[in-house]
């Protein structure tokens, strides 16, 4: 299991990570979302054992990260990046990490690799973007780590190769209990893999839930009343849970509220609404407005 | 598997793996490598085994320039040995390249484990190379040694003596050298968040490290001009690739020795405590220097956080050191008295790094500020240096009782001119007195000359200080006592320190010349204490203080001992001759001992084995126990530097035994004498000894008018340097021939020459002689010849230019023409005459 407990990660003045506190059970699909400089990376970089907390613990099966051979055996991290790799043939990678994982698995590597039929001892220099990305990918699996984390792991990859990657992560998690814990922008990413996510937001956990639980929670909501030269505000509605954006078009109402669609209607049908239409909202949508809560708007830049 | 034993193996798969990713530098390394020792030993080897064909075969002329090969060579271990600073930030790329951050640091490694696998991959790549390239050169030298035919079994045993001794130890040197420059670079990098940053650090360093101590040295020196700093120079040679470098070469260099302070102070401890010791004291000190970067590096990178990538300076300290260094090397020149200049331009420099650092012009008010406070600071120190000559220092002297020896080193050309180490508590006590003796001296007249004093003027003399500038004009090299002494007696007696100054002096010039101040001598004296530690101090030394420590010196057997020894090496090393048969150098049966009697070189012949040598050096050393300043008896001559006083008893004895004569002014020397040392020349060196086919003589020729008599000899006499043929500041001459020989003979080119060189002799030089100059050597024309000396001044200069494939045969015509040829098939009896021509 992995476990932040108040962790605060600074860089000079600026702190990336305000006392977070996360936990991440053993076999999970974990996504970390978050505005760009929320401290996702950094909390990836924290669990891989390359940056050291400034106070408050990162803990894996009970075990500090920093500077702890062990702990560090049980973790693969997969950056953002595959210049580091470039002057590597695949071969090579495989090699240079062999040495280091005593868990890595010839018959994963194997496997893997002949799936998608990377070339063996070409530099990786001369591959593509997506390929550098299958490369690390495969190593990182064959590495048989407990824990896997990739930062923006899918970047650059094709629609099939998503899938095929995905679906080596997801039977990778299926075999042997692997934990993943994806940072990416891609909320439907996200969506597809993980069973739980937090977003992140100036160094803090906004919100940490099920993704199950997201589903059917947060609606889009475009209702007309009847009274339609009335003027109707937030405060009027005080009985839906809890709206995150309310906008109004004309005689149109669009408002994001959280809350089961029934509660949402009841809350509604005293206004005499003549159209209702309730959307569940897609965890993207999600993103935006929780963010937007926080003041993290796109229309700041209008 | 458990937990420990899991550590040692990550550190030695990454240091694998790192070598493997820099395998391509290596390889690089490797050529450059195996065209430095190896191509230089090879070279060497090649130009001995040619010189030893061209020994054994004279006709043997294919000559090979191989100076082309030797310079490749060193060009290429230069550059191998730079290349470190690419070894150090290659090995350690997640310091300044932001891509391998994540990949390093991630990998299941503690800190200290990647640091180390990091640093030792680094020097694999770096040193193994080198020393792969060394036992190359090992081999080769070694091949060589056995298969050189070398002149002489000695000659091939001082072969692999130094090859034992110089490669062995210059070797090592270097690979810690290496290892330092490699370590040094690393700390750098560690302390740097930048390529760039890493890469002009590491090189300022390695420049103001050792540039920077010894500019304060040289302040601290130029400060205190009687307290000498060689000794802290040390620090220089221990503390940086390049002061280690510097001091390497001149501890193992020879010929470098004594160029300088430094070299001094090199040369100094290779002689004190012998090169070998001396070299391992240094390699130990040296190896605790690389030992404490090496464990500063690995702490600093310990604590270094991996986000800190991308700063100029990670550590900010490195920076300050490197800007005060700069600053301080460029302040110094304050005490060169360029003041404003240095204090204008180290602040340029250091606001133009302030710029670099801060990547642009932020608070640059806080630069100018800082600069301000740093120049002040340091400008501040100098002066307190000054003021407080060198905190005291200066004239410390250690407490008796911890002082186990001490060394007086006199800087002079003079016959006392030998540096010795004593032991005795006895000298040691008075050689302290005379020190404190300097030191109230040093600080009552400070810098300035000692006035004359009334123990001086007790010894009925006046101290002559010559004003060196004022001497140019007459003598440029005159810098020296002069005793200026009404009795002619007591001058006699002033001679016998500097005797040979005199005759550069008329009476006249003498009589006028009257001075309050002495000129001062540089003595060095060295106290070696119980601690292990040594005081060397410098003083300039009054006429008075000099003969105390002579005093003190002279009659001890250690003294004794090493003027007889360095005698007799004298003798054995100029009496020994090259055996044919032998293949190696022996004594001459037939020696000679070329005496200085004034200014006359008195040739002794002696027939005979080392047994006689040996003689002389027990009685010059029997003789040296009892000579006293104050009992030196006058000069009766001098042989190679050392002085045989009149009352060398014992030595005059021998010499005279052997056929030595005394000379007395206005005595004729011998003509056979001179005729003999020249032949015995001829004889010697054998023509086929010379490479060269082209002779060169510069003949002068003079006359009667146009030489100067000094009235106090009567007469000029011919020696070797003809010191009185001077009139005013300028040679006098009349006339100049320059021959450049043969093809033709002389008799054809220039018979009027040819004839006068018939009747020139090694005489003496009377009032009416006409004089030739030969090749430096001085001829007299007796006035009987004058018109043959006449018709040579009215024919004028003459010059031909021609080769000769052969000649040799020249070579004897012209001795022939010098001696005639009653020497050929002549012996010379056990005293060197002449007989069975």
């Amino acid at each position: 299991m992995i476990k932040l407990q108040g962790t605060v990660k600074k860089f000079g003045d600026f702190t990336a990570l305000d006392g977070v506190d996360l936990e991440i059970p053993k076999g999970t699909a974990f996504g970390l979302l978050g505005s760009n400089g929320a401290g996702k990376s950094t909390i990836l970089r924290l669990l891989s054992g390359i940056y050291q907390q400034e106070a408050g613990e990162v803990l894996i099966d009970g075990e500090t990260v920093f500077d702890n051979v062990e702990t560090k055996q049980k973790v693969f991290f997969i950056n953002d990046e595959t210049i580091q790799f470039g002057g590597y043939t695949l071969l090579e990678l495989k090699k240079f990490y062999q040495q280091f994982y005593p868990s890595f698995s010839e018959e994963i590597f194997q496997k893997l690799q002949s799936a998608i039929d990377l070339p063996l001892n070409k530099k990786i220099s001369k591959f593509s973007k997506g390929m550098k990305r299958q490369a690390i990918v495969i190593v990182g699996l064959a590495c048989c780590t407990p824990y896997l984390l990739l930062d923006e792991a899918f970047d650059g990859l094709d629609p099939t190769m998503r899938i095929i990657v995905k679906k080596m992560i997801v039977d990778a998690m299926c075999e042997r209990e692997l934990t993943v814990i994806i940072s990416s922008h891609n909320l439907k990413e996200i969506n597809e893999m993980c069973d739980t996510a937090a977003l992140l937001h100036k160094g803090k956990i906004v919100f940490h839930r099920e993704l199950d639980s997201f589903k059917g929670s947060v609606h889009k909501i475009q209702v007309v009343f009847a009274d339609r030269d009335r003027e109707y505000t937030r405060e009027d509605f005080k009985d839906v849970p809890e709206i995150l954006h309310f906008e109004r078009t004309q005689s149109i109402y669009h408002i994001i509220a959280k809350g089961e669609e029934d509660t949402i209607r009841k809350a509604l049908a005293p206004y005499d609404p003549i159209v209702t239409d309730l959307i569940p909202l897609s965890l993207e949508e999600i993103f935006i407005y929780e963010l937007e809560v926080l003041g993290y708007d796109s229309k700041v830049f209008n | 598997m458990t937990a420990k034993s899991s550590i040692n193996p990550m550190a030695v798969r990454n240091l694998r793996s790192t070598v493997r990713e820099n395998k391509k530098l290596m390889i690089v390394i490797c050529i450059l490598h195996l065209l430095g020792i190896p191509m230089g030993s090879l070279a060497l080897v090649i130009q001995y085994w040619l010189e030893n064909l061209q020994r054994d075969n004279i006709y043997y002329s294919t000559y090979i320039d191989l100076s082309g090969y030797a310079v490749t060579a060193i060009c290429c271990l230069a550059a191998a040995l730079l290349v470190g600073i690419t070894v150090a930030t290659n090995v350690f790329q997640e310091l300044w390249k932001k891509t391998r951050v994540d990949m390093t640091y991630s990998l299941p490694m503690t800190g200290s484990q990647r640091f180390f696998s990091h640093y030792l991959a680094g020097v694999t790549i770096y040193v193994l190379p080198y020393l792969a390239a060394c036992i190359l050169g090992w081999i080769i030298l070694l091949t060589g040694g056995l298969v050189i035919n070398f002149e002489t079994a000695a000659a091939r045993q001082e072969y692999f003596e130094a090859i034992l001794t110089y490669f062995s130890m210059g070797s090592a040197g270097v690979l810690l050298l290496m290892v330092l420059y490699y370590t040094l670079t690393v700390l750098v990098v560690t302390c740097c968040g930048a390529l760039f940053d890493s890469i002009y650090t590491t090189l300022l360093l390695n420049g103001l490290i050792p540039g920077t101590m010894a500019a304060v040295i040289g302040v601290a020196a130029s400060t205190v001009s009687s307290f000498d700093f060689a000794y802290l120079w040390y620090p220089i040679g221990y503390t940086s690739p390049a002061g280690g470098l510097i001091y390497l070469l001149f501890l193992l260099d020879g010929n470098l020795l004594y160029s300088n302070s430094y070299g001094a102070v090199a040369a100094s401890e290779a002689t004190t405590h012998g090169m070998v010791p001396a070299f391992l004291r240094w390699a130990v000190v040296f190896a605790l220097v690389i030992a404490a970067v090496l464990v500063l590096a690995w702490q600093l990178y310990k604590r270094r956080r991996a986000e800190s990538i991308g700063q100029p300076f990670v550590y900010k300290m490195i920076y300050f050191v490197m800007l005060i260094l700069l600053t301080v090397l460029i302040l110094s020149l304050t005490s060169a008295g360029l003041t404003g200049a240095a204090i204008l331009f180290a602040g340029i420099v250091f606001l133009i790094m302030e710029v670099v650092r801060k990547r642009g012009f932020r608070k640059f008010w806080l630069s100018i500020l800082s600069y301000i406070c740093v120049a002040a600071i340091v400008i501040g120190m100098f002066k307190v240096v000054e003021v407080t000559k060198v905190f005291g220092t200066a004239y410390r002297i250690p407490p008796a009782s911890t002082v186990t020896s001490v060394k007086v080193e006199f800087h002079t050309e003079d016959y006392m001119d030998i540096s010795l180490e004593y032991t005795d508590k006895d000298i040691i006590r008075r050689v302290q007195e005379l020190h404190k003796d300097i030191i109230a001296n040093e600080k009552e007249y400070g810098d300035s000359m000692t006035p004359v004093n009334d123990r001086m003027r007790e010894a009925d003399c006046k101290m002559l200080c010559y004003d060196y500038d004022e001497q140019l004009s007459m003598e440029s090299y005159y810098e020296r006592y002069i005793y200026h002494l009404e009795d002619p007696e007591e001058m006699q007696k002033a001679e016998r320190l500097q005797y040979d100054s005199y005759s550069y002096f008329t009476e006249e010039m003498l009589e006028n010349l009257t001075y309050d101040y002495v000129y001062e001598k540089d003595l060095d004296i060295t106290y070696y204490t119980a601690s292990g530690s040594l005081v060397h101090r410098t003083y300039g030394v009054n006429p008075d203080q000099y003969y105390t420590l002579l005093d003190i010196v002279w009659g001890t057997e250690l003294y004794a001992q090493a003027y007889a020894d360095s005698f007799y090496e004298y003798l054995e090393s100029s009496n020994t001759i090259y055996d044919e048969e032998k293949k190696e150098h022996v004594l001459s049966l037939y020696g000679e001992i070329n005496l200085e009697l004034g200014s006359v070189n008195h040739t002794v012949y002696f027939h005979g084995s080392e047994n006689v040598l040996q003689k002389l050096r027990d009685a010059y050393y029997e003789d040296m126990l009892t000579i006293k300043p104050t009992n030196t008896g006058g000069m009766y001559g001098e042989y190679h530097n050392h002085p045989i006083w009149n009352n060398c008893t014992r030595t005059i004895a021998l010499l005279e035994d052997m056929g030595m004569k005394p000379f007395n002014t206005g005595e004729k020397i011998g003509y056979v004498d001179a005729e003999n040392a020249m032949a015995h020349e001829a004889e010697y060196f054998g023509c086929s000894n010379y490479n060269s086919n082209m002779q060169v003589m510069d003949i002068c020729l003079f006359a009667p008018e146009d030489i100067v008599y000094p009235s106090e000899k009567g007469a000029a006499y011919i020696g070797d340097e003809a010191l009185y043929l001077r009139n005013g500041a300028d040679f006098a001459y009349k006339d100049s021939y320059t021959m450049i020989y043969p093809e033709i003979s002389m008799q054809e080119l220039y018979p009027e020459l040819y004839d006068l060189l018939s009747v020139a002799v090694r005489d003496q030089l009377m009032g009416d002689c006409y004089m030739l100059w030969i090749n430096g050597m001085p001829w007299a024309i007796p006035q009987e010849h004058a018109d043959l000396a006449e018709a040579v001044i009215a024919k004028g200069s003459g010059y031909a230019e021609a080769k000769n494939e052969d000649w040799e045969e020249y070579y004897n015509e012209l001795y022939n023409l010098m001696y005639g040829n009653s020497y050929y098939g002549g012996y010379y009896d056990e005293f060197g005459n002449a007989s069975g021509m």
